[in-house]
């Protein structure tokens, strides 16, 4: 074999992302061929014609020819690294959470995910209202972030007092996108859930494994030995609050009234084809689409999948963290969320209908070695203190701005 | 080249379609199967984006190679501490690249070779419907599937994948020979079949940290990749003694992965049966830049697979890493085949690693490990041999 080593540097050099360069988009020596040549790209405007088509279609179908679906969710803890791995249909993602609370941050946090999950519908309505009353955009961008509290509520903490930015080009007066803002949020049926307060059903399946584990040669380290490491990380964590707050009482609410007061969250990009992109703590990309009978390609998850995916991968990260806190012995945990979508809501003789899923249910599905008894302490303890499964229980407020432009990052 | 025609009843027995596990939840809205044929065509069309792509290569090809440049392509890839795991970053796009749990992962993502094969057919998709484009012949639906075959004759090489065969699954009004000469076309002008057909040897560039071989594992100082590739070193031992004890010959797959063109021009990946990565063009080629190129991930795979094949090398050689990070660069001239750039390489050029190591072991060993993980890394050696590929085509009729 040949010898390849051509060179052997002896520094620390940091792995800028700043060298990312723009690679392939950076092929052009003037801005003006780059933004002639940008042109090549499909355009927003014609897109939203072929959804109004498609849309028209779409209501026209009788309701005799549609039924009700369970649209489903599963989340699995991936064993020895603890990650949520989220599967609805073929497409997947993964979540995760910082070293030091024993992730490795190797995927999305799940309440940034659920800002980008409500303003990606929220964008997905807002196109189609467009679409049907004939109003051309050029580029839309959601972001949105939640609020504190202007009175003091006695909730968990999750984000909450949503404020969504509608970054939009447009030549539509104020007033009309204006009405379009009204009208998509009335009709997002991820908002429409998210405001009303739902209390998700439990089941537990619960299969005993064994109390003894001997872990050498292919048994590896697993699940029970990640939230061992878990407990660790958060009793470490928990430490350093303690000490910081000794040190500065005032600092730990600083940094409390700083997360609840983001000025930019998540936001949510429509490309010129109605894809819509989510952009998660900045750096991960999820992307969301319709069915073919909605104009879509199914090039991803839609987001009424994707928030049966955000209760899940939320409860599957609290029911880690509150294993690690009671010392639990647990082997594996996965979730399957449920709900059912009725396409035929606001058609003939389905006006009262909700438009949002409903009968929302999970089932926790657990081996280990702790007893029923324990088990069902453990969960209620992860239902007082999810932050999904609690946004989901209260009712939540949604408030937009529009900003003509383009959304910029901070 | 083979040219195969299959009926569509032979046709339903293959697995190319997750369909069938497709047919839930929303997707299950219709009670009748007619009525959801009907609304279907509320999807784009296909046609429809050829004709949009065909005046869109012809504005790109028209501009002068005085207004274009070469630009360096990266993929970086980093291992992700205790769990191990490989994750690829091109631009603002990612990935995560993982082993099953019987070589000390965790079944979270994509493997390398599967990857990489899926990464060569939608090259040659999206070179396909390039050139279906420019000739104006209509596509209706385009996948392909791509799998490695066994040497005919003994060749002594890494095992890899190689002897490519792919198969294009297309549905077109057009003649056989037309679908033929769009096949040959289509895999002259892939940029990154051309790369992996010639013998390129990619030097790789270590940068060393020296950390302490002292560590203390509690509190906040959790597992971290050296305690990984401990696990890793476990795990390949015991694997090693299940195989020695029950010896399995290697087989290659019939059926591999496949990238399937959405009708609006962005590939899907299918990996592994359950990994989707999705691949589209810059805006200046029609595409919304939704995914990373096909070129850029040709990169990605060289440092996936060498991140990976480090970390078991790593665990077999018995060393303390801690951290471990490679990039992967490129040149790639848009001005290729363009006047006064006639003999300009289509391939990305002048392929380069950096291994970004942190680690107590000596220099000496570091330079050994990497040797031995060059001597073994898969796509390493897919890129340093020559490569093949052959096609079939089988006439689809599109899904409904």
């Amino acid at each position: 074999m040949k010898k390849n080593l051509s060179s052997l540097i002896i520094a620390a050099l940091a792995f800028s992302a700043s060298a990312q360069a723009q690679g392939p988009l950076d092929i052009f020596r003037s801005d003006a061929t780059k933004q002639k040549l940008e042109q090549n790209a499909p355009s927003l405007r014609n897109h939203l014609k072929q959804r109004k088509a498609a849309l028209e279609a779409w209501k026209a179908v009788s309701p005799r020819d549609l039924k009700q679906v369970t649209v489903t969710a599963n989340v699995t803890a991936k064993n020895r690294a603890g990650i949520r791995e989220l599967r609805v249909r073929d497409f997947h993602y993964i979540g995760d959470c910082g070293y030091a609370h024993g992730g490795q941050d190797s995927g999305v946090d799940t309440p940034t995910t659920a800002q980008a999950v409500f303003a990606s519908d929220l964008a997905e309505s807002y196109l189609n209202q467009a679409a049907l009353l004939g109003i051309d955009i050029d580029s839309l961008t959601i972001e949105i972030h939640g609020r504190p509290d202007t009175e003091p509520t006695g909730r968990v903490w999750y984000p909450r007092n949503f404020l969504y930015t509608i970054y939009i080009d447009s030549p539509a007066s104020d007033a009309e996108l204006e009405k379009l803002a009204v009208l998509a949020e009335q009709n997002s049926p991820v908002a429409t859930l998210v405001k009303a307060a739902v209390v998700p059903q439990l089941t537990i399946d619960l299969k005993p494994s064994p109390r003894e584990r001997k872990i050498g040669g292919s048994t590896l380290p697993s699940l029970r030995e990640y939230i061992w490491g878990k407990r660790q990380a958060l009793q470490a964590s928990k430490a350093k609050a303690e000490a910081a707050r000794a040190k500065n009482p005032n600092k730990e609410a600083e940094a409390l009234r700083k997360a609840l007061a983001p000025k930019q969250g998540p936001w949510v990009k429509v490309f010129p084809n109605g894809v819509r992109q989510l952009t998660v703590n900045d750096k991960y990309l999820i992307l969301h689409d319709n069915p073919a009978y909605l104009g879509g390609t199914d090039i991803g998850m839609t987001s009424i999948e994707g928030v049966l995916g955000i209760l899940g991968t939320c409860i599957t990260h609290i029911s880690l963290g509150q294993a690690a806190e009671r010392a639990l012995d647990v082997d594996s945990i996965s979730l399957t969320v449920e709900a059912e979508w009725d396409p035929r809501a606001g058609r003939k003789g389905f006006e009262k209908v909700s438009i949002a899923p409903q009968n929302v249910r999970y089932t926790l599905h657990v081996k280990t070695p702790e007893n029923a008894q324990t088990v069902k302490e453990w969960i209620e303890a992860v239902e007082k203190i999810c932050p999904m499964y609690n946004l989901f229980k209260d009712t939540q407020t949604f408030e937009h701005r529009i900003v003509r432009g383009s959304f910029k990052r901070q | 080249m083979k040219q195969i025609k299959l009926t569509l009843t032979i046709l339903a027995a293959l697995v190319l379609s997750i369909g069938s596990a497709n047919a839930q939840g929303v997707e299950g809205v219709f009670k009748s199967a007619k009525k959801k044929s009907v609304l279907a065509k509320n999807a784009p069309s296909l046609r429809h984006h050829l004709k949009a792509r065909k005046t869109v290569l012809e504005a790109w090809n028209a501009v002068p190679s005085s207004e274009l440049k070469p630009v360096t392509l990266t993929a970086d890839v980093v291992a992700k501490n205790r769990a191990g795991y490989r994750e690829l970053r091109v631009r603002e796009f990612h990935y995560v690249g993982d082993c099953g749990y019987g070589d000390g992962g965790q079944d979270a993502g994509v493997e390398t070779q599967t990857t990489a094969a899926a990464v060569f057919a939608s090259d040659l998709a999206d070179s396909y419907i390039n050139q279906a484009a420019l000739r104006g012949i209509d596509i209706d639906s385009l996948t392909i599937e791509i799998h490695g075959q066994p040497d005919k004759v003994p060749t002594n090489r890494v095992p890899y994948n190689r002897n490519f065969l792919y198969t294009i699954y297309v549905d077109s009004p057009a003649s056989d020979a037309e679908l033929e000469q769009l096949a040959v076309e289509a895999e002259k002008n892939s940029s990154v079949v051309t790369l992996i057909k010639k013998a390129v040897s990619v030097p790789v560039n270590i940068v060393y940290t020296h950390s302490s071989r002292e560590r203390v594992i509690e509190g906040a100082t959790l597992e971290g990749l050296r305690e990984y590739i401990h696990g890793k070193r476990q795990a390949k031992l015991a694997a090693q003694e299940a195989a020695k004890n029950n010896p399995k010959p290697q087989q290659a797959k019939k059926t591999g992965p496949w990238a399937t063109v959405f009708a609006n021009g962005a590939r899907e990946l299918t990996i592994s049966n359950k990994y989707h990565i999705v691949h589209d063009n810059p805006a200046y080629l029609g595409g919304t830049n939704i995914g990373l190129t096909s070129r850029e991930n040709a990169l990605g795979v060289l440092g996936t697979c060498l991140t990976h094949i480090s970390e078991g090398q790593a665990a077999l050689l018995n060393l303390d890493i801690d951290s471990l990070r490679v990039r992967v660069e490129g040149e790639w001239d848009p001005r290729a085949g363009r006047k006064g750039f006639e003999n300009e390489p289509i391939e990305p050029q002048n392929l380069r690693v950096t291994l970004y190591v942190t680690t107590p072991e000596p220099i000496s060993t570091v330079q050994k490990w990497i040797e031995q993980t060059e001597n073994v890394c898969p796509m390493y050696n897919v890129f340093k041999d020559t490569q093949t590929f052959e096609h079939r085509i089988v006439r689809v009729k599109r899904a409904k």
